[in-house]
């Protein structure tokens, strides 16, 4: 019988639907759930939005709920991670200490200043889940849904013996589905196929019947002056290839856009987006748990994500494509090996395995390439303990690095690191700054 | 006998001193000297400083004048290039061009808006030298001094059959001189280690018996608040804890930190449009050896050894050496781009060049050296593939251009700049 647990459990929506993908499934119907969250609170409304998953399907999975993280990993098939490290308070850091340099962002879950620190915060976590599973669950599946995705998942599989990691993430299958609609052809006709870094990957093949689709996308946004206004139009069009997240995330990991006021206005950029975001998802949350006090009933719709189809295939064998973030050993031949990338992988009952994608164009693998150094620095950073390393990759941020000066780079790091402190690895908050 | 080939002889101050420097060595004093220049005046000015030079030192060297590329290069041992395609016309426009769309630049020879275009129009001869190479003297080795050096390396092994060629550039060495002498050591008892990317390589260790002499310098240069801390490479030093080769005014324009800034500018003392003034030096002192060697005036010979000359020596008679050249990364650099064209140490012997395995470069230096390449690689790969996309793509990339300008402001500039391409 299969044992998953949910590290994170908290971001009760998440669990809502996850699960719901997961008890759809007959073969895993019967699972059990070890849900575990660090806060009391968090941990019982995800246990109740369970219940109540499971009885409206009617399934009979196992529910449990754990404080204790290693109770609930200990014999899982797969560790599905959710967790966010220092909540809201610490996304407010993330923003506001950079605006008052003039550093503006967006989301700031993946690179920037934003990415950088919300994943020294994060790894110390990432690594006791990953020693956890070396020990508790040796075999087990990681799959990653916590961003900044391609930094915690190096770090995992760099920092611990878990190998079996996979980063998850919605952007290919939304991005896919966006183009196929643009162009009126079926989504289910269309072929694809994308790589490169998650939130920073490409569609390098888009085709209807061997006709490449992009000519027909070119007509289609030649039409549409509104669609011209959008940064990742304004980069498919630079560069040729459609990328992969949205103008609101796209936009932070290049020096083009977030520095120029004129730049802001024309793509419509919505400074300081993620902001609004995590208040939605507390408000989001507050009502959740309304609803579960209250009786009322939820819907239940399945949604994009890969984990149930991953769980699925392994378990039954049968195959699927899915585009996990995974350690780049020699599939991505022109980026950096080990860093990490997202490409399509085929799983089935042995498991998540990688296919072999070969050079990118040399355009997207130069601008892969400044975002991994970005990822490289942070990591090594957390992982060693070293400040410099912090100052370094702020400095190798293409977006920071195009705003701030060297100086100006160094105090807000300094900033950064007094304002989160003890979340941050050892030998980050505690070195003394070098002059 | 030896015999070299200069291409690109009219660079006369490079002719004078190579050819000093080469009949100097009494094993090559008798070698036969090829100056090759597509100007005529050019090339018979530099037959004329050739000949000057070997008269003064009595050397029994032949000196040999042709107009032909293909005629100077059959049976060539060595090819030396410093040729420069455009000239100062050229040079003036890649700086001209790129201020009116807002872009600021010193010398761009190396990495920027003005060394793309500057290596898309030295490509082509690049190509053609390194072809007629390969049919006509294909055992020889290409020396090439001409910049951008990590652009037009690369270009030439990975677009003709030629393998033997290497760039060289005194940066590294002068540095690790600069930095001895700021530790206060001489430089004869100093260990030393430096690698990267042309015009962007580092130096990594600098040692005497044991002592690490990094410190030293890191203190020489906090005492010099108003000196070494008003000059960008004393600040990378101070940032990235590794000296960068290049004087600061090439290193600041292969980063995105002080250009597009005008309090950096002001700061460290950056000399916007500097090059210029130097290319003006350039004909100036053309013009005044020709005034010289035409009344019969004696010219001034200098007195720095090449690692042309070192090179040849060495593969001619054996003699041991360590020169730092650029040379095809496979896996020498191993955190850099296999393919691309690095600066390590090599040694040279009979066997000729043969690059050091440096290994892994500090992350942070590797992180910024690849920005380097990625500008490099685009602008190579425009060339050979013909392809005016790339071009764009390499300006967009690049670490200066853009922090300075947005997406469309880099467009324009480069139809403008590389209006057509062909492969």
């Amino acid at each position: 019988m299969t044992r998953i647990a949910f590290i994170g459990a908290g971001s009760v929506t998440f669990t809502k639907n996850l699960l719901g993908d997961i008890l759809g499934f007959e073969e895993l119907a019967d699972a059990t759930i070890a849900l575990h969250d660090i806060d009391q609170e968090r941990l019982d409304a995800a246990q109740a939005i369970a219940h109540w998953t499971n009885t409206a399907l009617g399934a009979h999975a196992t529910i449990e709920a754990h404080l204790d993280r290693r109770a609930a990993i200990a014999g899982c098939d797969f560790v599905v991670n959710m967790v966010q490290v220092g909540g809201h308070p610490a996304t407010l850091i993330d923003f506001e200490i950079p605006r008052r340099y003039g550093l503006r962002q967006t989301i700031g879950d993946t690179l920037g200043i934003g990415g950088i620190f919300r994943t020294l915060r994060t790894v110390p976590v990432m690594l006791g889940i990953g020693e956890e599973i070396a020990e508790l669950a040796p075999g087990a599946w990681f799959l990653n849904y916590t961003n900044p995705m391609a930094m915690l998942c190096w770090a995992t599989y760099a920092g611990t013996p878990t190998g079996r990691v996979v980063g998850l993430c919605h952007s290919v299958q939304n991005t896919t589905a966006e183009l196929a609609e643009a162009v009126g052809v079926p989504f289910d006709q269309v072929t694809f196929l994308g790589a490169g870094i998650n939130h920073q990957a490409f569609i390098l093949r888009f085709e209807h019947e061997g006709r490449d689709l992009y000519p027909l996308l070119d007509e289609v946004i030649e039409r549409d002056a509104d669609m011209q206004r959008r940064v990742r139009v304004e980069m498919y069009r630079r560069l040729g290839y459609f990328p992969t997240e949205s103008s609101e995330h796209s936009c932070e990991y290049l020096p083009w856009f977030l520095h120029h006021d004129d730049q802001i206005e024309h793509f419509r950029i919505p400074v300081d987006d993620y902001i609004a975001r995590s208040e939605e998802n507390l408000a989001e949350y507050a009502e959740m748990r309304r609803m579960l006090a209250a009786g009322e009933s939820f819907e239940i719709e399945r949604s994009q994500e890969y984990a149930s189809l991953i769980m699925h295939s392994i378990v039954t064998g049968q195959p699927r494509v899915i585009y996990g973030n995974v350690r780049n050993t020699g599939l991505i031949t022109n980026l950096p090996q080990d860093c990490c990338v997202e490409v399509p992988c085929l799983v089935d009952r042995a498991g998540v395995q990688p296919t072999h994608v070969g050079a990118l164009p040399p355009q997207l693998a130069a601008l892969n390439r400044t975002f991994v150094n970005v990822c490289e620095l942070t990591v090594l950073a957390a992982l060693e303990g070293r400040r410099e390393h912090v100052y370094h990759a702020a400095m190798l941020d293409p977006n920071t690095a195009a705003t701030l000066n060297l100086d100006q780079i160094h105090s807000l790091v300094d900033e950064m690191i007094d304002a989160h402190g003890a979340a941050l690895p050892d030998g980050i908050a505690t070195a003394a700054a070098r002059a | 006998m030896v015999r070299v080939v200069l291409i690109g002889a009219g660079s006369l101050e490079f002719t004078n001193n190579l050819v000093r420097d080469l009949v100097s060595h009494d094993e090559l004093a008798d070698a036969t000297i090829v100056v090759h220049d597509l100007d005529r005046a050019r090339l018979d000015l530099a037959a004329d400083v050739a000949r000057h030079v070997v008269g003064r030192l009595g050397a029994p060297a032949t000196v040999v004048a042709a107009l032909d590329r293909r005629e100077a290069l059959d049976g060539a041992d060595f090819a030396i290039s410093t040729i420069r395609v455009g000239g100062h016309a050229a040079a003036e426009r890649d700086f001209t061009l790129p201020a009116a769309h807002g872009l600021r630049q010193t010398m761009a020879d190396t990495c920027g808006a003005g060394a793309i275009s500057h290596a898309l129009r030295t490509i082509p001869s690049m190509l053609a030298i390194g072809r007629d190479m390969a049919e006509l003297c294909p055992q020889a080795w290409l020396l090439n001094y001409t910049n951008p050096m990590a652009m037009l390396v690369w270009a030439t092994y990975a677009g003709t059959p030629l393998r033997r060629v290497v760039g060289l550039c005194p940066s590294l060495r002068n540095t690790a001189v600069e930095l001895a002498e700021l530790a206060g050591v001489p430089f004869s008892h100093v260990t030393w280690q430096g690698a990267g990317i042309n015009h962007q390589a580092w130096v990594t260790r600098l040692e005497r018996d044991g002592e690490d002499l990094l410190p030293r310098v890191r203190a020489a240069c906090a005492d010099d608040p108003e000196g070494l801390g008003r000059r960008a490479r004393a600040e990378l030093f101070r940032r990235l804890g590794a000296y960068p080769s290049e004087s600061s005014e090439h290193t600041v324009e292969t980063v995105p930190f002080f250009l597009p800034h005008s309090g950096q500018i002001e700061r460290f003392r950056v000399p916007v449009g500097e090059y210029l003034q130097r290319s003006l030096r350039t004909l100036d002192e053309v013009a005044e050896t020709r005034r010289r060697l035409a009344e019969g005036e004696q010219l001034e010979l200098d007195d720095w050894p090449e690692d042309a000359t070192a090179i040849i020596h060495s593969i001619v008679t054996g003699t041991v050496r360590t020169v730092h050249a650029s040379v095809r990364n496979e896996g020498l650099i191993t955190n850099l781009p296999d393919g691309c064209c690095v600066e390590v140490p090599c040694l040279v012997d009979r066997a000729g060049v043969q690059p050091i395995h440096v290994g892994e470069l500090p992350p942070q230096l590797a992180a910024l050296n690849r920005r380097f390449a990625n500008v490099c690689e685009l602008t190579v790969r425009a060339a050979l593939e013909g392809r005016h996309d790339l071009i764009t793509h390499a300006a967009l990339v690049d670490p200066n251009t853009s922090a300075t300008l947005a997406p469309a402001q880099i467009v324009a500039m480069v139809d403008e700049l590389a209006p057509s391409i062909s492969p």
